[in-house]
């Protein structure tokens, strides 16, 4: 669903929705004339926490709901994603160190690197009911401009 | 995704991955890329030309073949990533423990020193 200058998306936090998730973020670009490097980031931050949810979000093994919002500032885009998943800080998580070698590299654990790489900003707002990750991109062309007619 | 394997000069054997190297698409490919990269010792060139997006788990994916690789003695390199997907790359700071090559003479020189 979008106006002028917001979308949202509700989705089953399953791997199937995935490519329904890719859609939506590759419509955010041509609906809102994000440029093709905005749009790779902000495809690649929700893969990784869309991705993340999924695999832990819920040991019942139940499947939640994800929420994902955008909205367009005159300076910025913002993405809210709202899940009611087991509370998990992405803030607070401490990435492992950059390797230096093959045989000491982790082979996990780069999905919240890549999320702090990528976006702007990273809020957490946690409760018992759930996760509310806020990612901001802030870049100069973050929005093509509308050649005049 | 798909994946299509070929040999090149000097027994250097070339795999060319195309697609999208998310969850899904790495599972597509997962066992076969792993039974070719990981079980006979081999100089690996992975191509990435045609891989138009990679998360984490893609990344993860190529880090645990190529250290199976480098077990056996052998050793893999990243080929001809688009831009988009050598910067995720290089976020991760990949390229520091498998070589990123964009021609054939840098990724045979890569070869040299892995």
């Amino acid at each position: 669903m979008a106006t002028e200058s917001s979308s949202q998306l509700l989705i089953q936090a399953t791997f199937e929705q995935l490519r329904e998730l890719e859609h939506w973020v590759a419509q955010l670009g041509a609906e809102f004339l994000l440029s093709p490097s905005v749009v790779h980031h902000i495809d690649l931050c929700l893969t990784e926490l869309v991705s993340n949810l999924i695999h832990y979000g819920y040991p019942d093994g139940k499947p939640g709901m994800v929420r994902i919002r955008f909205w367009r500032e005159p300076e910025r885009i913002v993405i809210r994603v709202e899940d009611d998943g087991t509370p998990f800080d992405p803030t607070a998580y401490v990435s492992a160190s950059l390797p230096t070698s093959l045989a000491e590299a982790d082979t996990g654990g780069r999905g919240i690197r890549l999320v702090r790489h990528f976006a702007d900003e990273v809020h957490h707002l946690g409760s018992a009911s759930g996760n509310q990750l806020t990612l901001v991109f802030r870049s100069p062309g973050t929005v093509a401009e509308r050649q005049p007619l | 995704m798909e994946m299509a394997v070929h040999e090149l000069e000097s027994g250097i054997l070339g795999i060319n991955l195309s697609g999208r190297m998310d969850i899904v698409g790495t599972q597509q490919i997962d066992l076969k890329f792993s039974a070719l990269t990981s079980t006979r010792r081999a100089q690996i060139l992975v191509d990435l030309s045609n891989v138009t997006f990679i998360a984490s788990i893609g990344i993860r994916t190529l880090i645990v073949n190529a250290k199976a690789q480098k077990l056996r003695g052998g050793s893999m390199v990243l080929y001809k990533p688009s831009d988009q997907v050598e910067e995720v790359l290089r976020a991760t700071g990949i390229q520091a423990i498998v070589p990123i090559a964009h021609d054939l003479d840098a990724a045979r020189g890569a070869f040299g020193s892995a």
